[in-house]
């Protein structure tokens, strides 16, 4: 079966996050509950969640003696430059823009002390000082090359599947704001997903983070009824979910088929946090 | 004297991994009339699961009498909150954060006991009882004559799921999804009990379980092998088999 491969330190599955930087991210969320000068910019958000989410994804690989190396994840920023927002300057690995979990917690930008509360193990809540890693700061500017993107996330792609061909295949994660002013992404999209691994072709998950305050549309299973043609290529782009993933989607209360694809359009904050939980799902670890 | 029950165990780790990072633990306290078994299964997303379920067997298989398990959570859960909280000191972010969300783990404590006439004050070989408590995905399997009897509390393959309920490591942990059995053994029955990688697999196949419990205990590590290497799922292994002798 597709896409069951586990995931182990001689198997990980790589992640590869695509942002958009484009100038248009200096605007906020439609319909942000803060408006003006007050509310965050989209490029604010998504550098904050991004950030959480590497945070995360190294707490689910992280164990008492140190992190294990069940993902690589890289950043591509593509907005002025198309480039990647992290990578390894550890000894001992090979440069790329693909950086394994444990070099990631190792090499934060900074940590930041912020205040959390938690649980005090006897019912109630206590607020705790933890020391928060960021790895890039937002960046907006120029147009939107995302088809450049893309195809460096094919190189990536290509070079991870030669060296892992039995692991699951690559999960490519496009967060974008607006139409690609380098050409037209699909043709770019499917170059990618032809590349994979025994285990089943690369998976592309895009999300497209909303100017207006029209409610997004999550996952859908059916290109009727995307509202515009920016809509269609975008679903068109996305791979349908494989069955674990459907599985995070299910836990997450939507509604979801055989043919759901990979994609939300419109999204807010929160439907951002969503798309990004469900598509860094790909299996159990072991 | 040939004794009444004999029991075999085995804890094996994941296939490439080292035994000292298995997360699964067994305890079993033996006395004259009565067996605790305890086997848990520490949760692979979590720090410090081994620690935590090597805590809780022992906890839950040092108290003697049956519905104990509520009671051997609580009394694993305080010293090991404590010394976590105390070893929180110069540790890299990722750890410290790990160890403030505290560790996990399912939990089955099995107890057995011999059944006495209490006229006459001996043993008189009629089997006895059973009682098994569990939080999550630790299967009991109840063997008799070459069948399965029973398989407890999951059943089915499909049963097992990646989001087991587990016992949190916090002395707050919830404890509101204990789950509880009662049985009676005969002479010539086995009970078994196994993590969820191996109950999936002898669950998923006709009499798996029967021929599985059948074997001598020094061929199951290379029957575990020869079934991952066929696709069962590459997780720590405890299997425990007590078997109850004909007078």
């Amino acid at each position: 079966m597709p896409y069951s491969a586990e995931i182990s330190r001689l198997q990980p599955v790589a992640f590869l996050l695509l942002l958009d930087q484009s100038a248009s991210m200096q605007d906020p969320f439609g319909g942000a509950e803060q408006q003006g000068d007050a509310a965050p910019s989209k490029a604010r958000v998504l550098a904050d969640t991004v950030n959480r989410l590497l945070q995360n994804l190294i707490l689910r690989c992280a164990k008492e003696d140190g992190v294990r190396d069940y993902f690589h994840v890289a950043v591509i920023g593509y907005g002025e430059r198309v480039d990647a927002l992290i990578r390894t300057d550890r000894e001992g690995d090979a440069p790329s823009a693909l950086v394994p979990v444990s070099a990631l917690a190792d090499r934060p930008l900074r940590l930041e002390p912020r205040t959390k509360t938690m649980s005090d193990g006897r019912g109630g809540t206590v607020a705790r000082v933890v020391q928060t890693p960021v790895w890039f700061d937002p960046h907006a500017k120029n147009g939107t090359p995302m088809c450049q993107a893309l195809d460096y996330a094919t190189q990536l792609v290509r070079t991870w599947v030669d060296v892992y061909p039995r692991a699951f295949p690559p999960v490519v994660l496009n967060i974008t704001d607006g139409e690609a002013t380098d050409g037209d992404p699909l043709r770019h999209a499917q170059q990618l997903r032809s590349y994979g691994s025994d285990d089943g072709e690369a998976l592309l998950l895009n999300v497209h983070l909303s100017d207006s305050t029209e409610p997004p549309v999550s996952f859908p299973d059916d290109i009727a009824g995307l509202p515009d043609e920016f809509a269609r290529t975008l679903y068109q782009m996305s791979s349908t979910l494989p069955f674990t993933m459907r599985a995070a989607a299910e836990a997450e209360g939507l509604r979801i088929s055989l043919d759901t694809r990979g994609f939300v359009f419109n999204a807010d904050p929160t439907a951002l946090v969503r798309f990004l939980e469900i598509g860094t799902r790909p299996s159990t670890l072991r | 004297m040939k004794g009444w029950v004999t029991v075999d165990t085995l804890v094996l780790p994941k296939m490439g991994q080292d035994p000292t990072q298995c997360e699964d633990a067994v305890a079993v306290r033996t006395t004259e009339r009565a067996v605790v078994v305890a086997v848990a299964d520490g949760a692979t997303e979590a720090a410090y699961s081994r620690a935590w379920a090597q805590e809780l067997v022992q906890a839950a298989s040092n108290l003697e009498e049956a519905g104990k398990l509520v009671e051997a959570v609580r009394q694993a859960q305080v010293p090991f909150s404590t010394r976590l909280e105390a070893s929180q000191t110069d540790l890299p972010w990722y750890v410290a954060q790990k160890a403030q969300q505290g560790a996990y783990a399912a939990l089955l404590r099995l107890r057995v006991k011999k059944h006495i006439d209490l006229d006459a004050g001996e043993e008189i070989g009629r089997g006895g009882a059973w009682h098994a408590e569990a939080v999550g995905d630790v299967t009991l399997f109840h063997l008799r004559a070459s069948r399965l009897l029973r398989a407890w509390p999951n059943a089915l393959p499909s049963d097992f799921g990646t989001r087991p309920d587990l016992i949190h490591s916090g002395a707050a942990g919830s404890l509101d999804r204990v789950q509880q059995l009662h049985g009676a053994w005969q002479p010539g029955d086995s009970l078994c009990l196994g993590t969820d990688a191996i109950a999936a697999h002898l669950l998923a196949g006709a009499d798996r379980a029967v021929r599985f419990a059948a074997r001598p205990r020094g061929d199951w590590a290379t029957v575990i092998g020869k079934a991952r290497a066929e696709g069962m799922k590459n997780d720590d292994v405890a299997f425990v088999r007590l078997t109850f002798e004909q007078p």
